[in-house]
């Protein structure tokens, strides 16, 4: 073999290696970008394209309320919560919900137009008010859990 | 004085000339770049002509880098082993890094074809879901996260840290 096919071997040699190694560095690039999380592309592959297709409208339909950046963190800050206080905060909401369809027009009305703070303040008292028994269980339970 | 030729460097290296034409010679040699030249060459060629004959050299031995080139020339020798191995080693490598490229390029295709969205989802929104497919998930699950998580979160805090209010 002559030195000139010795070095044009050496060549596709070194060559193929660059191709490889920048195919390589591009497709970890595309698949651990931060917008398009590897997972999450396996999950969404993973779906029927039914599901695929009420996801689209769910999101579509978020995304024309003004909050909607916060109410996709708030999900995301939730589904990363330990399933235990998921349970007990899915619990509260129940209670939450109950109470709220507890009250007179009225006063449903004074709760939901309060302040964010104020409205779960006014929601617990006319809680412990109706139901001071399952404030206390509620209580009991939940600082057993601690 | 003439410059030497063929004929006459291997008489000289043969001690087979006269003593005064050999000193007359060797003087010439040591002022004359091209007879000093021509007189080396001729000595390695003898040397290598007694060493393919199996012989020691006549004269004087031939250059050690010349002669162990001569020698691994010899077919079958260690340098065309070496050659050949290096050679299938090569061409091994360039084999595999073939095989990768072509693995590595199939693979980007197939992720690519994956990755278009299905029918009814427009690409740009596609992104837009996968990225808070986790967000979306939970909403599903839990459509009060939308309006109620911090008011829920709050209530919460409120029957375990306040203290119950005297009848």
């Amino acid at each position: 073999m002559t030195r000139f096919a010795h070095t044009i071997l050496v060549a596709a040699i070194a060559v193929l290696a660059g191709a490889n190694l920048a195919l390589l560095v591009w497709a970890r690039g595309d698949a651990s970008g931060a917008r398009r999380p590897a997972s999450a592309w396996q999950r969404w592959q993973a779906l029927p394209a039914s599901e695929q297709l009420a996801c689209a409208q769910r999101y579509a339909d978020l995304a024309r309320r003004e909050d909607a950046g916060a109410v996709l963190r708030r999900a995301r800050d939730f589904a990363r919560l330990p399933a235990v206080r998921q349970e007990r905060l899915r619990e509260v909401q129940g209670v939450f919900q109950t109470t709220l369809d507890r009250q007179n027009a009225a006063q449903r009305r004074e709760i939901l137009l309060a302040p964010p703070r104020a409205r779960a303040y006014l929601l617990y008292q006319a809680l412990a008010e109706q139901d001071p028994a399952l404030v206390a269980q509620l209580r009991a339970r939940y600082a057993a859990e601690r | 004085m003439e410059h030497l030729d063929v004929e006459l460097a291997h008489r000289l290296l043969r001690g087979q000339l006269d003593p005064q034409a050999r000193a007359d010679w060797q003087r010439h040699v040591h002022d004359c770049p091209r007879c000093r030249d021509l007189l080396a060459g001729e000595r390695e060629w003898m040397g290598l002509v007694a060493l393919g004959q199996g012989a020691a050299p006549a004269a004087a031995p031939p250059a050690p880098r010349l002669a162990a080139r001569i020698q691994q020339a010899v077919p079958g020798g260690p340098a065309r082993r070496t050659k050949a191995w290096r050679l299938s080693g090569e061409l091994a490598v360039l084999a595999a890094l073939s095989a990768i490229l072509v693995w590595q390029v199939a693979g980007a295709r197939v992720a690519d074809a994956a990755r278009q969205s299905p029918p009814g989802i427009p690409p740009e929104l596609q992104g837009h879901v996968v990225a808070n497919l986790e967000a979306l998930a939970a909403l599903a699950h839990d459509p009060w996260l939308a309006d109620q998580y911090e008011d829920v979160q709050m209530l919460e805090r409120l029957i375990v840290e306040q203290e119950p209010q005297a009848p």
